[in-house]
């Protein structure tokens, strides 16, 4: 399998002077493409600072990040622009669609970017919002949806550019129980159908254990991780709340 | 402790406050200095006609006052938009409405405190410059001109009522929103166009109304100049078409325009080219009324500036053609005059040099056969006798003026300067004079008024005057030039007469003075053009502040859009480019047809100025309005620049 993330040695301060905080100390790991990786943690310990170094919003105080191996933390501002819209999806917690623009048009809009052509765009159009069952709410605006229609065409506008590596920060965080177990099973569907690389920070055990591989944060370090392997949702939703019990018990059960 | 955290936001809100700062900085200088003009003692000493003009411009500062303070008051509003959420949160930290109003009319206070000392300082200078544009104008001396008490006062009154006027605007607002909505308020659903192509129909309607509107009131004005008896009605009617088209096309458009494109799939799939016209199509929409008054206003203040001075080149041509000679008699040949012409010579040496006099006749044979081909024939017009002037007589008066000369023989010709008398048909006229039948020769038109007291003249060969009755002595003289007090020179030739309306005894004279029509023309067209220039400047001040002011209303719903767009891949000049475009639509689009507007005015303009036989300023008409589109440019691009900056500020550094 080839690498889609490696991260060696970052680390993060925040602050000058004597206030200074390090927000992550020596974290190391690697995603391979494909995976579907959930990362965990108590508020506090890093979980989005670290998404904001790979997502290149953030700059790291040292360290490296591959992405797609390109080292992201030499990149210049332009460069990253152009590398953010190409290689890297996001999905957030408030859907963040624009409220002005229709579900097609909000999909559309980074292909847009990216100068794809309209017969190009078409086609992914289409297929995306058909395995994600958004056809019917394409020409509706946001505010016409429910809150698992908007996080699916969410899902959607972040998928339809192929990018290497899917981020996605509390995704469910704005979603009742039974829309995040369906956006949780979209999640499944696009890196099943799709081989999407996806890279989820949550707080939500039930949402982590829909991941292939768990990554628990404490204090800015990697304090445990995961790994499905053979096991069911069901056990690895245990391990998940063991996990996170020794940790502090900083974790949503639904 | 109202006070201390006033002064405080009025500091932090510095950037917010800019371009409300700088409109009422310069509204109040622009106040300050046209109250000063108005209340000037100089000016009222020095300009004759300025004291029958003065109550009217008086008038002309309070409306614009009024005008101000209803805008400011909108535009308040829109700063208050700004800070819904600190607003909000004052509420819910357990402040009241009342503190809440009283803190933000303390702000205002303030900023108005601070635009007022800014606003006289400027205006001080401003004053001064207003003095001498308008000494220009007047084509009296300038010097430097003293302030008046009262001016000062009218003006801190008027900015007590914008005010006044604006902070209860404010106070009512913030007395009946809600605190979900101060909070909440900021992320609301734009919704969608309905009917788009019903306000794309309603705009070429307006497109249609427009040139409709134009090409009715350049003929009607061509009517009225050729046909005394042309009623003003359907030249009302077609400036009411213009104006109702020019609202409704802004309002069209703002409604249709980026809808109508989104349909537009291969344009709209290019970069964030669907961003910017849904951005657009929600601002537009929403706004589509403002911007149709703001179009109007901006079409109002281009055309009224460009027809004020334009009438003043007129004013001032017109005293050429009114008075063909420095000293112009005319006296009646009926009664002994109280000056005669030769005692007029002794007195005019008294004060100047005569470096030449022309003296002329106008014959009569008391009938009215040439009035039988105007409209002024048939009952109620017997005292209208046709007047004569002979061949030699009328050849000595234009090489006097530099003008042609006729060779006659057995032709008459009419000699008219009023377009109306020029559109008519004197060709089948034959009159039978002294034994002979003449023919019509031609007409002479675009010529000064060589005679003021008939309709026209006919130039007949010498021997066709021969047995007719002198009706006017007249005389055309020429000075050199000097130095001397035309009031004191016009009191030497008033006398006394009855009033033929009244038992009233009234000062007349048969002798006009080039010197004083002009200066009569320029200081009534000076004030006229002071007028209109303030109104005009005031009306685009404000256009832009609103159109300014409503695009930094939107700043915190924007930059949360324009987040997402970087986010999802827009890189910064991407997202620099886009909000550009926006902006810019949005501000230009109310200004592109006003601004074309100049194109009209200056052709109708150089019309009216070739009707009225004014040739001496062939492309007046053309530089005024293109300088006046130019200058108005110049100041629209100044405010474009600074909102979109401070847009960008907001929108784009995060």
């Amino acid at each position: 399998m080839t690498q889609t993330l490696q991260i060696s040695h970052l680390i993060k301060y925040y602050g000058t002077g004597s206030v200074v905080t390090k927000a992550l100390d020596d974290i190391s790991f690697s995603i391979q493409k494909g995976e579907f990786t959930a990362i965990m943690g108590a508020s506090g310990s890093g979980k989005s600072t670290l998404l904001n170094m790979i997502s290149t919003v953030d700059r790291v105080s040292s360290g490296t990040i591959f992405l797609d191996g390109r080292n992201i933390t030499e990149m210049k501002e332009r460069e990253l622009a152009s590398f953010r819209r190409d290689r890297l999806g996001f999905i957030f917690q408030e859907y963040n669609l624009l409220d002005t623009l229709t579900v097609r048009e909000n999909i559309v809009l980074p292909l847009n970017l990216q100068k794809i052509s309209a017969k190009e765009t078409d086609i992914r159009l289409n297929e995306t919002a058909h395995s994600l069952g958004i056809t019917e709410q394409l020409d509706k605006f946001p505010y016409e949806l429910s809150g698992g229609q908007r996080q699916r065409a969410a899902c959607a506008r972040a998928l339809i550019t192929r990018p290497a590596l899917i981020l996605a920060d509390e995704p469910t965080g704005a979603l009742d129980s039974r829309n995040s177990k369906t956006l949780m099973e979209t999640f499944r569907l696009m890196n099943a159908e799709f081989s999407s690389t996806i890279l989820m920070v949550t707080h939500d055990a039930v949402v982590g254990s829909y991941a292939q591989r768990v990554l628990f944060l404490k204090d800015g370090q990697i304090w445990s991780e995961l790994l499905r392997g053979t096991r069911s949702r069901q056990e690895l939703y245990h391990d998940i709340l063991s996990v996170t019990s020794a940790l502090g018990g900083d974790a949503d059960v639904r | 402790m109202f006070g201390k955290l006033a002064f405080r936001n009025v500091k932090r809100q510095m950037g917010n406050y800019l371009i409300y700062y700088i409109t009422v900085s310069l509204t109040i200088a622009l106040m300050f200095a046209f109250n000063s003009v108005v209340t000037s003692p100089d000016l009222a000493e020095k300009a004759r006609s300025f004291s029958d003009i003065a109550g009217g411009l008086v008038m002309i500062s309070v409306m614009m006052a009024l005008i101000v303070a209803f805008v400011l008051g909108y535009a308040s509003s829109f700063l208050l938009k700004l800070r819904k959420r600190e607003f909000g949160t004052y509420l819910t930290m357990g402040m009241t409405r009342f503190d809440m109003i009283l803190l933000f009319t303390m702000e205002t206070l303030i900023i108005g405190l601070i635009s007022l000392v800014t606003g006289i300082l400027a205006g001080i200078f401003l004053y001064q410059v207003l003095m001498s544009l308008l000494s220009s104008l007047m084509e009296i001396s300038y010097s430097f001109s003293s302030y008046s008490l009262y001016g000062f006062l009218m003006t801190a009154g008027l900015v007590l009522l914008v005010f006044l006027l604006s902070s209860v605007t404010c106070a009512l607002y913030l007395f009946r929103v809600s605190i979900y909505d101060l909070i909440h308020g900021s992320r609301k659903n734009e919704k969608p166009v309905r009917h788009p192509m019903f306000w794309f129909f309603v705009t070429l309607l307006s497109i249609a109304g427009i040139v409709a509107g134009a090409v009715m009131f350049y003929q009607e004005m061509i009517h009225i100049f050729r046909d005394m008896e042309a009623l003003p009605g359907r030249m009302l009617m077609s400036l009411l078409i213009l104006a109702v088209s020019v609202f409704f096309i802004h309002v069209g458009a703002s409604r249709c325009l980026a809808d109508l494109m989104l349909r537009f799939r291969t344009f709209c799939s290019r970069g964030t080219n669907t961003f910017v016209l849904r951005q657009l199509s929600g601002k537009l929409r929403s706004n589509s009324i403002l911007i149709g008054i703001v179009a109007f206003l901006i079409t109002f203040a281009v055309i009224g500036s460009d027809f004020s001075l334009l009438m003043k080149t007129f004013m001032q041509s017109s005293t050429d053609h009114s008075y063909p000679f420095d000293v112009n008699a005319e006296i009646s040949a009926s009664s002994s005059p109280a000056v005669s012409i030769s005692e007029a010579e002794q007195i005019l040496e008294k004060y100047d040099t005569v470096e030449d006099r022309t003296d002329y006749t106008v014959y009569t044979n008391h009938q009215r056969y040439f009035f039988e081909f105007t409209p002024w024939r048939g009952d109620g017009f017997e005292g209208l006798v046709d007047s004569y002037i002979s061949e030699s007589d009328f050849n000595r008066v234009q090489k006097a003026l530099g003008q042609k000369t006729l060779h006659l023989e057995d032709t008459f010709w009419i000699y008219s300067s009023s377009p109306q008398i020029q559109s008519l048909d004197f060709r089948s006229a034959a009159p039978v004079l002294n034994g002979k039948t003449y023919t019509y020769g031609g007409m002479i038109s675009s010529s000064p008024y060589i005679v003021r007291k008939a309709y026209f003249l006919i130039i007949v060969p010498d021997e066709a005057v021969k047995q007719m009755a002198p009706l006017l002595y007249c005389s055309g003289f020429s000075l050199k030039g000097g130095e001397y007090d035309i009031a004191d020179l016009e009191k030497e030739f008033l006398y006394e007469t009855p009033s033929l309306v009244s038992d009233r005894i009234l000062l007349a004279s048969d002798y006009e003075f080039k010197q004083s029509g002009w200066e009569y023309a320029s200081q009534a067209s000076g004030i006229f053009v002071l007028g209109a220039l303030y109104i005009a400047v005031i009306f685009i001040f404000l256009a832009m502040a609103v159109l300014a002011l409503k695009i930094l209303s939107g700043v915190s719903e924007d930059k949360r859009k324009y987040r997402i767009l970087t986010q999802i891949g827009a890189d910064r000049m991407t997202a620099s480019k886009a909000l550009f475009c926006q902006i810019f639509v949005f501000f230009i689009l109310p200004f592109v047809l006003p601004l074309l507007s100049a194109i009209p005015c200056a052709v109708i303009g150089q019309k009216a100025c070739t009707l009225l036989g004014y040739v001496s300023h062939p492309r007046a008409a053309y530089f005024i309005s293109g300088g006046i589109a130019l200058v108005i440019l110049a100041g629209y691009l100044l405010y474009f620049t600074v909102t979109y900056l401070t847009a960008r500020r907001h929108i784009l550094e995060y």
